[in-house]
């Protein structure tokens, strides 16, 4: 038996647009181990929210995802029916999603959204059922947790009457409803003070650690990335480019992009008069090179990067490269 | 187009100038005593219940800010930073309070004057999806405002529209997608053009650029710096970022449940640091080799349905005295340009 809670191999992702199909995520393949945080950072753009959504099948319906394998604890998700599927993904799978206002009924206030959650989980075990019972007060109290001390005011409230913070937090209490054994979380904490965040970030660890809970963690913010994730993913133009433990991902970076990230990062560390960008224009989806997605605007490249794109190659201690850099394996 | 921009964006302030000369001194804006209170229950549930029927979002704020400056918000999530950018914008009515832009109070505008004040005046919302119409493209978004106040002629609305869109890290192609199929970061950069294609004086930016990789939110961070430096726009920054706050900013205002609780220039505010919740803010940033588990606790936050009378940071404050509890402190000026609301910041 593995210890994968999650498998993805060669997943592919593009949508119908003007009768034409645009890949926007390609040959992704990755792996969350039970009770293992895989954060996946990178440019904005780059598929980052489609591989999440692909995995949970959440994307509209111009959406085409294909891929070889998608496991989840020894669950074929490929081949599960449109209703098993919504089973699963209300009790055993969950989603954190980027924007919070999408996440919530705008007709409906917020003690509704947290009874459905409640009845939903109360089919997973007896303990389930019993708080559902009770989901008044357990909501009050899981809104408390969440830093929300008002709860039962908040409850009566309707979604737009919540701050941009009030609301992510609300979400995020209505997941850790259900316990569930993997959560992708799409920058879970971006509308939230460093100490609220902080809160949010032990009870992610909490779930992580009691309940073996994996986490497909998406963020921009490279000091929760170091603290919160064991291994890290670095998407680029719609391909991983990057995957390995986070600790040698942040002290050696080996592909030109995730150097050219971490230096940006870097930057606003140090007091400086003028932030370093990653020079050259961003990737254009219409208009793809035919080599490495990054050749375009990295110092390294060579005429053997435009050539064709490079394949992952593996460096050993667990980390992969998608770069002409470091051989072809 | 920059340059031409901002001459009109002065021209538009120079309109609202005539109503009443001012010498270029004084502030852009000034916020004086903002009160924006919100219901929580209506009929029935209100009569019952014994808590207040309302909840203060901006409690008695005041602050100003020049020609020219960066102001940042930072603070609580809830605090009503969000709510103070939209009652600048008037999509809020204050209970009490005035909101000042060059010798004119806004909040007693009328319809015509808000329309151009509006113009001039452009806000980056926090959630971009919900500030675009979802059956419009791009294209048509970033159009139509620019038509309907004559910024620039017809036959340039395009060039304009690429050229902000360029600017702001987005490549025009996607000048003709639908909202929902933009990634959030793409939204994000969507909104910032379309606030500076309208050449404006002064921009509200809400949480810009937290949906920004570090290497686009370089690029945007210094667009925002140089739309400063080159061209004078004045912009109120609400962040949770205190990095990008310490980098852009002049000043920056810290707000806690409602209230503006300090107020400083930057490196002050980040050296100097008075109010206790200011320190436990940023005693989260930046700290070498940190970690989960040394993270401080939110604790016992104010609730602003139970009607305190006290500071509203009493239940967390490892400074409180007993006459902390009698009434919020008033804000107090403690060197030129820094302003606090606490009795005990003296022993800080
Ligand atoms: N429904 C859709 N139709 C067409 N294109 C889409 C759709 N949704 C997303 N895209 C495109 O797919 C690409 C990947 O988007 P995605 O939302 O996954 O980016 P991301 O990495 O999450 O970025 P961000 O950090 O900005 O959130 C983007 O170029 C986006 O424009
Ligand atoms: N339209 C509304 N109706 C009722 N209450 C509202 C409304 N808008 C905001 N509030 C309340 O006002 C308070 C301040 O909200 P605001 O959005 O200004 O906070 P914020 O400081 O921007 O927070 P965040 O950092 O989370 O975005 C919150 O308690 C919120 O619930
Ligand atoms: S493959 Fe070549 S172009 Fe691509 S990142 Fe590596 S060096 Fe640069
Ligand atoms: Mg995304
Ligand atoms: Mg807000």
């Amino acid at each position: 038996m593995s210890d994968a809670t999650l498998t993805v191999r060669n997943l592919a992702t593009g949508f119908k647009m003007g009768g034409r199909v645009m890949n926007v995520v390609r040959e992704v393949n990755l792996e969350v181990r039970k009770g293992e945080v895989l954060g996946l950072i990178g440019e904005s753009g780059s598929g980052k929210t489609v591989t999440g959504m692909s995995i949970l099948r959440l994307l509209p319906d111009n959406a085409v995802t294909e891929a070889d394998t998608l496991d989840f604890l020894g669950t074929d998700l490929l081949s599960l029916s449109a209703e098993r599927f919504r089973e699963m993904r209300g009790t055993r799978l969950a989603m954190v999603f980027q924007d919070p206002v999408g996440a919530f009924n705008p007709s409906k206030k917020i003690s509704w959204h947290l009874k459905q959650v409640f009845e939903r989980a109360g089919t997973k075990s007896p303990e389930h059922a019993a708080r559902a019972k009770n989901w008044r007060q357990a909501s009050i109290k899981l809104l408390a947790d969440v830093g929300i001390p008002h709860g039962a005011n908040v409850m009566r409230q309707y979604p737009h009457q919540l701050s941009g913070g009030m609301l992510q937090r609300t979400l995020i209490a209505l997941v850790l409803v259900f316990e569930p054994d993997l959560i992708v979380a799409d920058e879970p904490t971006t509308n939230l003070d460093n100490i609220v965040e902080r809160q949010i970030l032990r009870l992610f660890r909490d779930l992580q650690k009691r309940l073996d809970c994996g986490f497909l963690y998406v963020t921009h913010d490279m000091t929760i990335a170091a603290m919160l994730c064991d291994r890290i993913a670095v998407m680029y133009a719609g391909s991983i480019v990057e995957i390995g433990p986070t600790k040698q991902i942040f002290s050696d970076p080996k592909h030109p992009y995730t150097q050219g990230l971490l230096a940006s990062a870097l930057a606003l560390d140090t007091k400086t008069e003028r932030l370093q960008e990653i020079p050259g224009e961003l990737p254009n989806p219409g208009n793809l090179p035919p080599g490495c997605l990054f050749e375009p605007r990295c110092k390294f490249a060579k005429a053997e990067c435009r050539a064709k794109p490079p394949a992952m190659t593996d460096v050993g201690g667990g980390r992969n490269v998608r770069c002409v850099l470091y051989g072809h394996g | 187009m920059w340059e031409e921009g901002a001459t009109f964006a002065a021209s538009c302030m120079a309109m609202v100038e005539k109503a009443a000369p001012v010498d270029k001194n004084t502030p852009l804006l000034s916020v004086r005593d903002l009160l924006v209170r919100f219901k929580l229950r209506d009929g029935l549930s209100a009569a019952l219940s014994r808590g207040p029927t309302y909840l203060k979002a901006v409690d008695e704020v005041s602050f100003d800010i020049g020609r020219g400056e960066v102001l940042g918000l930072v603070g609580e999530s809830g605090s009503g930073k969000t709510t103070i950018g939209k009652a600048i914008l008037r999509l809020y009515e204050p209970q009490s309070g005035s909101i000042v832009v060059n010798g004119v109070d806004i909040t007693r505008m009328g319809d015509r004057a808000l329309k151009r004040y509006r113009r001039d005046l452009q806000m980056v919302f926090q959630d971009p999806l919900s500030s675009l119409n979802p059956r419009h493209t791009v294209r048509t978004s970033l159009r139509t405002p620019l038509l309907l106040h004559k910024i620039c002629p017809p036959s340039e609305v395009e060039k304009r529209i690429d050229e902000a869109l360029t600017r702001s890290g987005l490549s025009p192609v996607f000048k003709a997608r639908y909202p929902h199929e933009l990634s959030g970061g793409q939204l994000q950069r969507v909104a910032i053009a379309r606030a500076l294609t309208m050449s404006p004086g002064l921009v509200v930016a809400d949480e810009p650029v937290s949906k920004l990789d570090v290497s686009v939110r370089a690029q945007i961070l210094n667009l925002f710096k140089d739309l400063q430096t080159k061209f004078g726009i004045s912009i109120i920054f609400i962040t949770h970022d205190l990095r990008v706050a310490r980098y852009l900013c002049h000043r920056i205002g810290v707000m806690y449940f409602g209230k503006l609780v300090e107020i400083a220039p930057v490196e002050e505010l980040f050296t100097a640091p008075k109010h206790p919740y200011t320190k436990a803010l940023l005693g989260t940033v930046g700290a070498e080799g940190e970690s989960l588990d040394g993270a401080q606790v939110a604790g016992e936050a104010f609730n602003p349905a139970a009607d305190t009378t006290g500071c509203r940071y009493y239940a967390r404050c490892p400074m409180r005295v007993d006459r902390c509890k009698t009434a919020h402190p008033p804000m107090e000026t403690i060197k030129s340009g820094h302003d606090i609301a606490c009795y005990e910041w003296r022993r800080s």
